[in-house]
């Protein structure tokens, strides 16, 4: 991996909004960014997920990552994009109110979430599963997300 | 050596010739005289063990060797093709599928014991050989050179297999001369392998080297001495070969001698034998293309063997191609410019052909799949103690190659089934008048858009009553149900998940070993599986499927803002109702068409697609008359879009299990639309 090269501690991460919190994906799961698009609704899915897009000729899953972590709904704006990304083999689109920039965080800087959360119950909380740490560039706070259990296909998504 | 480009190559001959070899024989051993039989079978045994001669298989060379043998004294009338060696060769057959498979999955082909084949082959050849006068060639083990009388073999050495004396006779007749080469590496050689790799490698430049002692594989690993014994044929004298060697370095000592073999004393086999392909070096072009020219003489005609990736994504670009051309239609019509609309016009004959010629390359007959059941049925015959005579009926039929590798697992499950429960054994079936022997038919046509592929048999049938009681017992149904249920209804739940557990396997009826899994693959693949049967006639399991699976017609209609596509084969009409039209039995929604009371979905409701603007009271109601099997059934749309060729993706793994959506289609303005699955819709 190449920016363990340039510094082994070093984590790049895409940075966006959602609310007025600012969250962070690693950017090695990150395939590209996009403008909203018409995304077709897909009966008997759970309402987290949005439906299907087009993107050149592939059909792609679309999730409201707001609705997936459960943030209040808002309405989309111009600043709406949508987040290609990939793990495995899924590939998924994720609805955020707005992309800022890719960060490169120190890993010295990340706190794991466990930590944070002060109550037992807290840190298996619904919300909480989908954290994995918290950065920390220079007091702006980006909440790391957890990829692969916010794409879970677990239980909630039957 | 480097064998692996040669690898699928290899494979798949070595399929076809097992295919060969399992039907030969079975003609065989109907008819234990069948000349042509027992000659194609020769010809594949013998076909084999060159090929995997040449690609390093010992084992698979040395069992077929052996076989070749036996096949031979067969084809000679000095050894009759009882049951009892007919067995055996149906054995040998196995252990070379065996093997093959595992040169195919990277094991070790040798993982295999053969030990006690060839010893039963050899008690066959050396028993009957001896009776039959030494005219008979002595069996021996791999090295065959014990087959050709000692003082006739050439005056070197070097052992020969009867591959090898049939190339050296045919490079004669091209001129060339086979020189036996004997080398030994200095003493002080540190990389042998090395050196022998560049002596082989000199030779390539003046002749041919199509053997080597120890083989190609042991000398690049160094598995040698300091001496190592080739085979060349080539047009040059001894003396420039010999100096060709000795311009390399740490080279001790070359010998070279003239190898001549008295054709006389040539096993009797070679003359009717075709001359063995791709005996020892693949890499020759000359032995590649003999080996091509004999697969012609077998298939007729040419042919190019393209691996199924390369059509799928052929036929994906196809299918955006087809997309384009939608989207491109559009654009001429909105905006009306006749050029463009003539253009793609002729766009859309091409296109439309190439699609086609995509499709029929892709067309696979399904006796492919049909051919390996004979097989199975005998064998199963005999583990039965059943009798039991297998027609096969359309075996040209096409499907598409996707759906033929899928479906040979569901058909067997479903021949076995018939084999098992449903045929009964001889002594019964007398018993009910029916002939000792049951049939048991594997039907394959074409019926519209479909094929269908049935599985026939004339033996006990299914009791429904039976069914009844047994899914009553296993709480899949109420025993109300169970009342209320036609026979026909009764059977068919045997394909439910969960009648097939080991239970019922034991029981009486025993129908559904299984059968759910059947079900499921052969819905996977878009189609049908309905059964018909009737007490002690016997069973048809009726599969349906559908030509293709990536491109299909469809209906396209509106529900709210969504568009969906409904596959254009299970549609029997359109029709436009009005709401009084809609008629209610037991608040079951129906409508009558012509005389036929038809229940109704909404379509809406059953995708429980949240309304986006309050329904207005619309006068007029459009509805698709669906029907799967002799089931109908009306779907209720908001609009009807219109009728056009979908390519279908899958809307994977993560929205995978959305049972009524069957997938989805990108429509030429870049929308997409859902799949409906018609069956799971109706049910």
């Amino acid at each position: 991996m190449d920016q363990q090269e340039v510094s082994s501690s070093e984590v790049q991460i895409v940075a966006f909004k959602l609310k007025r919190e600012e969250y962070g994906i690693s950017i090695l799961n990150v395939e590209e960014i996009k403008r909203l698009t018409d995304i077709t609704r897909v009966p008997f899915t759970p309402e987290f997920i949005k439906g299907v897009m087009n993107l050149r000729g592939s059909v792609l899953p679309v999730i409201d990552l707001k609705k997936r972590i459960g943030l209040p709904d808002a309405e989309y704006s111009d600043a709406t994009r949508i987040i290609v990304v990939k793990l495995e083999d899924i590939t998924v689109g994720m609805i955020v109110d707005a992309v800022t920039e890719v960060l490169a965080i120190d890993s010295a800087n990340i706190t794991n979430s466990k930590q944070i959360t002060s109550t037992e119950s807290e840190a298996h909380s619904e919300s909480n599963k989908f954290i994995t740490g918290i950065g920390n560039l220079n007091n702006r706070l980006v909440i790391l997300l957890n990829l692969p259990e916010i794409l879970g296909l677990n239980s909630e998504n039957k | 050596m480097d064998t692996n480009q040669y690898m699928e190559m290899f494979l798949e001959e070595s399929r076809d010739h097992l295919q060969s070899l399992n039907e030969h024989l079975l003609d065989l051993e109907k008819d234990p005289t069948d000349s042509d039989a027992i000659n194609e079978i020769f010809r594949s045994a013998h076909t084999l063990k060159g090929m995997s001669a040449t690609m390093g298989y010992t084992t698979i060379a040395e069992l077929t060797h052996d076989m070749e043998n036996v096949l031979d004294l067969i084809r000679n009338d000095k050894l009759t093709a009882d049951e009892d060696i007919v067995d055996v060769l149906f054995k040998c057959i196995d252990a070379l599928q065996q093997m093959v498979d595992n040169v195919s999955n990277g094991d070790p082909e040798d993982a295999v014991d053969v030990k006690a084949l060839v010893d039963k082959l050899n008690a066959i050849a050396s028993g009957n050989a001896n009776a039959a006068k030494p005219a008979a060639p002595v069996p021996s083990q791999n090295k065959a050179a014990a087959a050709v009388p000692k003082e006739n073999v050439p005056k070197t050495d070097i052992d020969l297999t009867d591959i090898d004396m049939d190339l050296i006779e045919n490079a004669k007749k091209s001129g060339l001369r086979a020189l036996h080469v004997k080398i030994e590496l200095a003493d002080t050689c540190v990389l042998k392998a090395v050196r022998a790799y560049m002596v082989m490698s000199a030779l390539d430049e003046i002749g041919e080297v199509i053997k080597s002692i120890p083989a190609a594989e042991d000398l690049e690993q160094e598995k040698f001495d300091y001496t190592f014994d080739l085979v060349l044929l080539t047009g040059e004298e001894e003396t420039k070969v010999e100096s060709v060697i000795e311009r390399i370095s740490e080279i001790k000592n070359v010998t070279v001698t003239l190898i001549q073999i008295n054709n006389s004393a040539k096993k009797e086999t070679s003359k009717n034998a075709p001359a063995p392909i791709a005996a020892s070096k693949p890499k020759a072009p000359v032995k590649k293309k003999q080996a091509i020219q004999h697969h012609d003489n077998l298939k007729s005609g040419q042919s190019v063997r393209v691996g199924i990736e390369k059509l799928d994504s052929l036929m994906n670009l196809v299918g955006e191609l087809v997309i384009n051309k939608t989207r491109l239609e559009q654009i001429g019509n909105t905006h009306r410019i006749a050029e463009l609309v003539e253009t793609v016009e002729q766009m859309d004959r091409v296109t439309g052909d190439l699609q086609s010629i995509v499709m029929k390359v892709r067309m696979v007959p399904v006796g492919q799949v049909f051919n390996r059941f004979p097989r199975v049925v005998r064998d199963l015959a005999k583990e039965l103690n059943k009798e039991v005579n297998l027609t096969i009926e359309g075996e040209d039929t096409e499907l598409d190659r996707t759906v033929i590798d899928e479906i040979g697992d569901p058909l067997v499950h479903l021949i076995r089934n018939s084999m098992d429960h449903g045929i009964e054994h001889p002594d019964d079936r007398e018993a009910k008048g029916k002939s000792r022997v049951g049939q048991v038919g594997l039907i394959a046509r074409h019926e519209g858009n479909n094929v269908i592929i049935m599985v026939t048999d004339d033996g006990a049938g299914i009791d429904a009553s039976v069914i009844r009681n047994k899914a009553v017992e296993k709480n899949i149904i109420t025993q109300e149900d169970a009342d209320n249920m036609t026979d026909a209804e009764a059977v068919r739940l045997i394909f439910l998940p969960g009648f097939s557990t080991s239970e019922v396997i034991t029981d009486v009826s025993g129908r559904g070993v299984g059968m759910d899994v059947v079900r499921t693959t052969i819905e996977a693949l878009g189609g049908v599986i309905d059964v018909e049967t009737k007490k002690n006639e016997g069973s048809i399991f009726k599969i349906k499927l559908p030509l293709t699976l990536a491109i299909i017609q469809a209906l396209l209609v509106n529900v709210q803002e969504e568009i969906y596509a409904i596959p254009l084969a299970a549609i029997d009409s359109t029709i436009n109702i009005t709401p009084e039209d809609i008629k209610t039995i037991q608040n079951k929604e129906t409508i009558v068409i012509r005389g036929e009371i038809i229940p109704i979905v909404r379509l809406d409701k059953a995708l429980n697609v949240k309304h986006i603007d309050e329904n207005k009271e619309t006068e007029e109601i459009y509805v698709v008359v669906v029907h799967i099997g002799d089931k109908k059934c009306g779907i209720m749309v908001d609009k009807l879009i219109g009728q056009q060729e979908i390519v279908i993706k899958t809307l994977g793994k993560l929205l995978s299990g959305i049972k009524v959506i069957s997938g989805a289609t990108v429509l030429g303005n870049g929308q997409i639309a859902l799949i409906l699955d018609v069956a799971i819709l109706m049910q």
